[in-house]
């Protein structure tokens, strides 16, 4: 593994910086989403900001008509309950029967009653009954209406002078420039129904002044207050901005008057274009009074407070986002100075870890070569065996070749010698003796040169054999014989199984032919061969190889009659260098590499015990072969 | 613009206060002397001793009485009210004292009760005053109509009706209508009318009363009403008309108003007539009868009829009665 590591330093001087590759992508679009969020912030600050003024509004107008309510509801509380008292009702009932005494008893209680509610309430400036037949009972804090003042007297029959409406309560407004003074009036009916008085109360409403500065929105804007009739009761000294009481009732009430919002359902608006000015007020069904409560504000006002309210909002939301961009643009650059250290380094690990892949590799070839080398050593004593019987037929047979050679050389030259002068020389018998041994020779030496020529075939095909085994590596696809590949693999080992005395039982069957990687099959083969004489390993012990085609696959099984597998390793034999032969026979590889050679032959190899005992390896292979690889 | 509709600083309040005080006092010493001065101012010739009417209040009312003793007494009468305050009554009077006119009407209680024992020499005519004054009878200088139509002549209102009642059944006020039910019983006794009183001094106690002389083995065979507050009030007249219908019994009343509600009859008094009885009295008076020698006088009676009622109960109503009557319901 390489010790190369990438700092922040080494990352800064690595090639184009990834953050500024980032934060040019980025930055456009950020800026991009900058201005949408600006534009869609001041859409929705605005229409935001329109909501809450409008939520606003309702709730100042609300709180204000709660307060207006409130001033109003002791007075209507005290009318309301004096017109269905006993009181008025034994007045007026006197009244009618004429107990003129009487009346003027219930008058002195009523007029009692009424300087009570004087003493009580700051609120009350007078209050007065008048039954229908025209008596007048009425207080208020400089006199009652037995008042010898006909000044007083002149003010009470005003007081009660207003015509009788209906049986609602009625409010009217005492002075044009003074809006605190309201006259509110109520009428007594008897059970029957009839009118039979009014019960009118003069109230000092002064806290209506504070109600309506409250609602004041800006410099030039004003709140008022509306009766049922359209009349003008409370206002503020300058008549806001041209909007008429009809007109703003009309406005407010009518079929132009729009909900300012969902938040403020119960705010009512009107825009007049003309005047300039947007007016607010409750709906009516708000008020318990019955009035409209309106507040009127000037056009541009209302729309500056929303542009105010929408600048500073897009304001702040332009410095958030500005503030968000910039932390996120930071941390963009942290994240990806990070990230390019820490593929930097990935990289360099992974660059070390393909050197070791290799190194690995390689020295697995090697692992696999001399697994194959130790095959190979494996295979060379039997070969050396198989082909010793023949070579040293062949040498014998070339010495006495070559001794037979030499005495007919012999027999020649002394021929030759006496041909002309030596044949007359030799006796005929020993020419006769002669030619017989060299018939003889010539049949000697042609048994023994077809002697020669029978060790050199038997030579010549070990030798193939082994040059099917020596081509094992070379992966070429052919068709074979694979029971000739289990003989060869039993020819190769037939030294050990003679010398250890093992018993040797094969049952191919049927086998056809199959296009494989021969050399590699044979390997296989030779590997669960061998394993299975030093599984077996003495004299009386026994080997099975037996083959059999099933229908998509034919099988190959090498059994053993050895000690078995045990349990503890039976899940590790293919693991590679797992061996249990010790470290100077075997190197681990065998069976792991005729794993490989099977599965790349799209088959499969199993280990398992025999019952009757030993270990049984089959090998299972595909019908058809799969094509060329 | 009015002082107390105008706007005013607290601090203000005592300072306008006193201000209204001194107008106050100042109107009315200009209104009393709009009414008695001025009028007393030297005459060109004879003119007619000057009346002052004092009403208790400014009841509609009065109005109607104080028209029928014009009209009866053919001249001018200056009407004032009697103010609601002491200290403006105890002005008022005073006033009265320094310019006494030739005779007073007063109208209601408070107004002859005041005018009676205030101002002194000056001879009163009283109306519209249901009490007893000094028991009924004239004084040296008090003299008046009574309010309510005798007994005997109610009495014989509803025998003209109902002849066949023998017993009365009369629902009073111990405590307010003693002298009534003296008098109720003193006709009842002329007529040969046996009364039953259901007497109750609060109204809680009106239905037990009534239920005492309507049911038992001896029912009345009319029932005749007490003027008094006790009897007649929101609470009680509807329990008097119920009784009268369920128990089938005619009611004699004092107000045509309750003749208009279910009562059989009534001999009430006319406000208008009221006035002209007491200008009649007055005129006595003025021409120098002593007013202890002019009696106490009986109101005219106006008599109220309720038709259909009769008919419920199986009463003939005469027909010259009918016609006497100046208000028939129907």
């Amino acid at each position: 593994m390489s010790d190369r590591v990438v700092t922040a330093r080494g990352a800064r001087a690595m090639g184009p910086r990834l953050e500024q590759r980032i934060l040019l992508t980025i930055l456009p679009l950020v800026a991009l989403m900058l201005g949408g969020m600006g534009w869609w912030s001041h859409r929705a600050v605005r229409r935001e900001a329109v909501l809450q003024e409008a939520a606003s509004v309702e709730r100042a107008l609300g709180e204000a008509q709660r307060r207006l309510d409130g001033l109003l509801a002791q007075p209507t509380s005290d009318l309301v309950a004096l017109a269905h008292s006993a009181l008025i009702q034994r007045y007026h009932f006197d009244v009618r029967f004429g107990f003129n005494d009487a009346v003027e008893q219930d008058a002195a209680v009523l007029d009692d009653s009424f300087r009570q509610l004087l003493e009580v309430s700051t609120t009350y400036l007078a209050v007065a009954y008048r039954d229908e037949g025209g008596g007048v009972v009425a207080r208020s804090r400089t006199g009652s209406a037995r008042s010898a003042d006909p000044a007083l007297a002149e003010a009470f029959a005003e007081l009660v002078a207003r015509a009788p409406g209906d049986d609602r309560a009625w409010v009217q407004r005492l002075s044009a420039r003074d809006p605190t003074r309201l006259r509110f009036g109520t009428e007594v009916r008897d059970d029957q129904h009839q009118l039979v008085g009014k019960l009118v109360v003069d109230l000092d409403l002064r806290g209506v002044h504070d109600v309506l500065d409250g609602l004041r929105r800006g410099p030039s804007s004003g709140a008022l207050i509306v009766g049922g009739d359209s009349t003008l009761l409370a206002a503020p000294p300058e008549r806001p901005l041209g909007w008429t009481t009809e007109k703003l009732r009309s406005a407010l009430t009518g079929p132009l008057a729009g909900s300012a919002s969902a938040a403020a359902p119960m705010v009512a608006y009107a825009h007049d274009a003309l005047l300039g000015s947007v007016a607010l007020g409750l709906k009516p069904g708000a008020a318990v009074s019955g009035w409209t409560l309106a507040l009127v504000v000037p056009h541009q006002e209302f729309l500056g407070r929303i542009a105010s309210v929408g600048r500073d909002t897009l304001v702040v939301t332009l410095f958030a986002v500005g503030l968000v961009s910039v932390v996120a643009s930071w941390v963009v650059v942290r994240i990806s100075r990070e990230l390019r250290i820490a593929t930097a380094n990935l990289e360099g690990r992974m660059e070390d870890l393909a050197r070791a892949k290799s190194d690995l590799e390689s020295t697995q070839a090697q692992l696999v070569q001399s697994a194959k080398l130790a095959a190979l050593g494996e295979l060379v004593a039997g070969v050396a065996h198989e082909m010793n019987n023949p070579l040293g037929f062949l040498y014998a047979n070339v010495r006495v070749l070559a001794r037979y050679v030499h005495e007919i050389e012999e027999m020649a030259r002394r021929g030759l010698g006496s041909g002309a002068e030596g044949a007359a020389a030799e006796p005929p018998d020993a020419a006769e003796a002669a030619r017989a041994r060299l018939d003889d020779l010539a049949g000697k030496v042609a048994k023994l040169i077809d002697g020669c020529q029978v060790g050199a075939e038997r030579t010549k095909t070990i030798v193939e054999k082994l040059r099917t085994f020596a081509r094992a590596g070379e992966g070429e696809i052919q068709s074979v014989d694979l029971a000739e590949s289990l003989d060869t693999a039993v020819m190769l080992l037939g030294h050990r199984i003679e010398a250890s005395g093992i018993e040797l039982h094969r049952d191919y069957g049927a086998l056809p032919r199959y296009r494989c990687r021969a050399g590699a099959l044979n390997q296989v083969f030779v590997n669960l061969l061998a394993n299975a004489l030093d599984a077996v390993g003495h004299a009386g012990g026994q080997v099975w190889i037996s083959s059999r085609v099933l229908a998509e696959s034919l099988e190959i099984t090498v059994r053993d009659s050895g000690p078995g597998i045990a349990p503890e390793i039976a899940h590790r034999l293919f693991e590679p260098f797992f061996t249990t032969k010790g470290p100077t026979r075997g190197t681990g590889l065998g069976l792991s590499v005729s794993y490989g050679i099977v599965r790349d032959h799209g088959g499969t190899i199993e280990a398992s015990n025999h019952p009757a005992g030993g270990a049984v390896f089959v090998v299972r292979l595909p019908l058809p072969p799969p094509g060329p690889a | 613009m009015l002082a107390w509709r105008t706007t005013r600083r607290p601090g203000a309040e005592a300072a306008a206060r006193r201000d209204w005080r001194h107008r106050s006092l100042r109107a009315v010493a200009i209104l009393v002397v709009a009414a008695l001065v001025g009028p007393a101012a030297p005459p060109v010739r004879a003119d007619p001793p000057r009346v002052v009417a004092v009403r208790s209040s400014e009841l509609p009312l009065y109005d109607d009485v104080i028209a029928g003793f014009r009209e009866g007494l053919g001249s001018r009468v200056d009407v004032v009210t009697l103010p609601g305050t002491e200290a403006e009554a105890r002005r008022f009077v005073e006033g009265l004292n320094r310019l006494p006119p030739a005779l007073f009407l007063t109208l209601g209680a408070a107004a002859t009760s005041l005018v009676h024992r205030q101002v002194p020499d000056v001879p009163v005519v009283y109306a519209r005053v249901l009490s007893n004054v000094e028991g009924g009878r004239s004084t040296d200088d008090l003299t008046g109509v009574r309010q309510l139509v005798p007994a005997s002549s109610q009495l014989r209102l509803l025998l003209r009706i109902a002849p066949r009642t023998h017993r009365i059944g009369v629902p009073f006020d111990p405590d307010r209508s003693t002298t009534w039910i003296t008098e109720v019983e003193r006709a009842a006794k002329a007529a040969g009318v046996e009364v039953v009183r259901a007497a109750a001094s609060d109204k809680s106690n009106a239905a037990e009363a009534l239920a005492k002389v309507t049911g038992g083995a001896e029912p009345v065979d009319a029932l005749w009403v007490a003027p008094d507050r006790t009897w007649i009030n929101p609470d009680t007249v509807p329990l008097l008309l119920r009784t009268a219908r369920e128990k089938r019994v005619p009611l004699l009343a004092h107000a045509e108003q309750l003749v208009e509600e279910g009562a059989l009859a009534a001999a009430y008094v006319d406000d208008h007539a009221l006035g002209r009885s007491a200008a009649a009295l007055a005129r006595r008076v003025l021409a120098g009868e002593p007013a202890a020698q002019v009696p106490v006088a009986d109101p005219p009676a106006s008599i109220a009829i309720n038709a259909a009622v009769a008919a419920e109960l199986g009463l003939t109503v005469p027909g010259e009665l009918l016609a006497e009557a100046a208000k028939v319901v129907r």
